[in-house]
């Protein structure tokens, strides 16, 4: 009997440590995986949005600047957004890097622009008009660099927390694979017989419960009309959470699966 | 013989599947009871920035005359009216929201003030270049302003005009003590680079 409520204790911790094991793999292969976030951001076609976000931030602005809108032509280019947003990534999630990107080019280009539209007027700036010019081109700056790094002074921050939590998840994913094989050697000493059935009921349990937890989120949360930021960021968020719960779906009916067979088996190695 | 082992294994594989399901209630349970509040406010928060895409309809947008306030409000970003100056022949429409992604398509309107018929400060704002607010400055003391609103008409008289720095934020105070409409743009109109002033005309409800 104690060795009965004993091993039922053991499929507890074992379900604990087969569901951290999981929730740690999906969370190491996704949101905290480089090569993922940048997959998904080429998916989403995030570059191309920010691109279209960012032309139109600055044509808004220079609507009333009294300078013609081809000022921007050539300001900005796709290929140079693409490769800012990899770099930015890169910074995010790779300790001991910095963060450059082609902030300088943009204010050349612009400036080059408007030298050239005003030496086309034939006009003489005042200093005022060349003060008002040269707020102009700083909040262009500025909109390239936060339609690439959004609020320049937390993503420090930002990168400090992936970094710790990527290193932290790392120890508990191995911590709990560990403990998933020590507690199953402990089973298999205790009670040799009953190993697959208790084997089977703890992936059951995993299993119902990841399934249960996708089904909760459809029922009570509406992913779908996410809006954080602006609509590129949006659509990267829901597809990455998408992803995790469809993780988290195909793990559950893959431990249902497996607990179902090794229940059979289990049922007949018991009976025989 | 083997239909004894059949049934035996069918037995047992319903017998975990049931154990497996108390097992992931009592864990659901732990966890929820401990931790409902925090589950709950995730939710909200998720919910919160969840923007619900069905918008309603603007007819429905209309004024409580009882207590000078509006029974529903037009979306943000979304045009509920027309703003005319016949003196300076200007008829633009009207955008709640003062985003510059708006006010590329006519005049917009705070969302920190009130709406026509509410008996407070109603800020608009547009720019000042041609076919927009360019002739704002042009404007008189005794001008009618006009906003014709899906809810209803309301005119206004100029009473008052003011150059302001850009950061006189209390230049556009807003208060619900008297209905004033305070259309700015940005001055002077023929500024080139980022102009350092507004251009801002008082009009009281008549």
């Amino acid at each position: 009997m104690a060795k009965r409520i004993f091993s039922y204790i053991m499929v507890l911790i074992l379900i604990g440590t087969i569901l951290v094991s999981i929730i740690t793999t999906i969370t190491s292969q996704t949101i905290l995986n480089e090569k993922y976030i940048l997959k998904t951001l080429g998916k989403v076609n995030y570059q191309k949005e920010i691109y279209n976000q960012i032309m139109e931030t600055f044509k808004d602005n220079t609507i009333q600047s009294g300078l013609e809108e081809n000022v921007l032509e050539g300001v900005i280019t796709e290929d140079e957004i693409n490769e800012d947003i990899n770099n930015f990534i890169h910074y995010l999630y790779e300790k001991d890097t910095t963060i450059s990107i082609h902030e300088q080019d943009v204010k050349n280009r612009l400036e080059e622009n408007i030298n050239k539209q005003i030496e086309e007027k034939e006009k003489n700036l005042t200093s005022e008009e060349e003060e008002a010019i040269e707020t102009y081109v700083n909040t262009i700056v500025k909109i390239y660099k936060n339609g690439i790094e959004y609020s320049g002074e937390k993503i420090s921050l930002v990168k400090d927390m992936l970094i710790k939590i990527d290193k932290v998840a790392s120890i508990v994913m191995i911590v709990s694979y560990i403990l998933t094989v020590v507690i199953l050697v402990l089973i298999i000493v205790i009670n040799k017989k009953r190993t697959l059935k208790y084997l089977s009921i703890a992936l059951l349990t995993v299993g119902i419960l990841l399934i249960g937890v996708k089904i909760a989120e459809v029922n009570s949360v509406s992913i779908n009309n996410i809006l954080i930021l602006n609509k590129a960021f949006s659509i990267f968020i829901i597809t990455v959470i998408k992803d995790i719960m469809l993780s988290c779906l195909i793990s559950g009916i893959v431990s249902m699966v497996l607990g179902i067979v090794m229940s059979i088996i289990s049922g007949k190695t018991i009976d025989e | 013989m083997h239909k004894k082992i059949k049934n035996s294994i069918l037995r047992a594989t319903i017998t975990n599947i049931i154990v497996a399901f108390i097992y992931a209630i009592i864990i659901a349970s732990a966890l929820a009871i401990p931790f409902s509040s925090k589950i709950s406010t995730a939710i909200s928060l998720i919910n919160m920035i969840s923007v619900e895409t069905n918008k309603k309809i603007l007819s429905d947008v209309k004024i409580d005359l009882e207590h000078n306030k509006l029974e529903s409000y037009p979306e943000y970003g979304e045009r509920y009216a027309t703003i005319k100056i016949d003196a300076l022949n200007i008829d633009l429409p009207l955008y709640f929201g003062d985003k510059l992604s708006i006010l590329r398509y006519g005049v917009g309107q705070s969302s920190g003030g009130y709406f026509p018929g509410e008996g407070g400060s109603i800020i608009c704002m547009g720019h000042n270049t041609s076919g927009f607010l360019r002739k704002l400055p042009e404007i008189e003391i005794g001008t009618k302003i006009e906003i014709q609103a899906v809810y209803g008409d309301y005119t206004y008289t100029v009473y008052d005009t003011k150059v302001v720095p850009q950061t006189q934020l209390d230049a556009v105070p807003v208060q619900k003590e008297k209905e004033i409409l305070m259309l700015y743009t940005c001055y002077p109109v023929n500024s080139i680079g980022h102009a350092k002033n507004r251009f801002i005309a008082y009009a009281s409800l008549d």
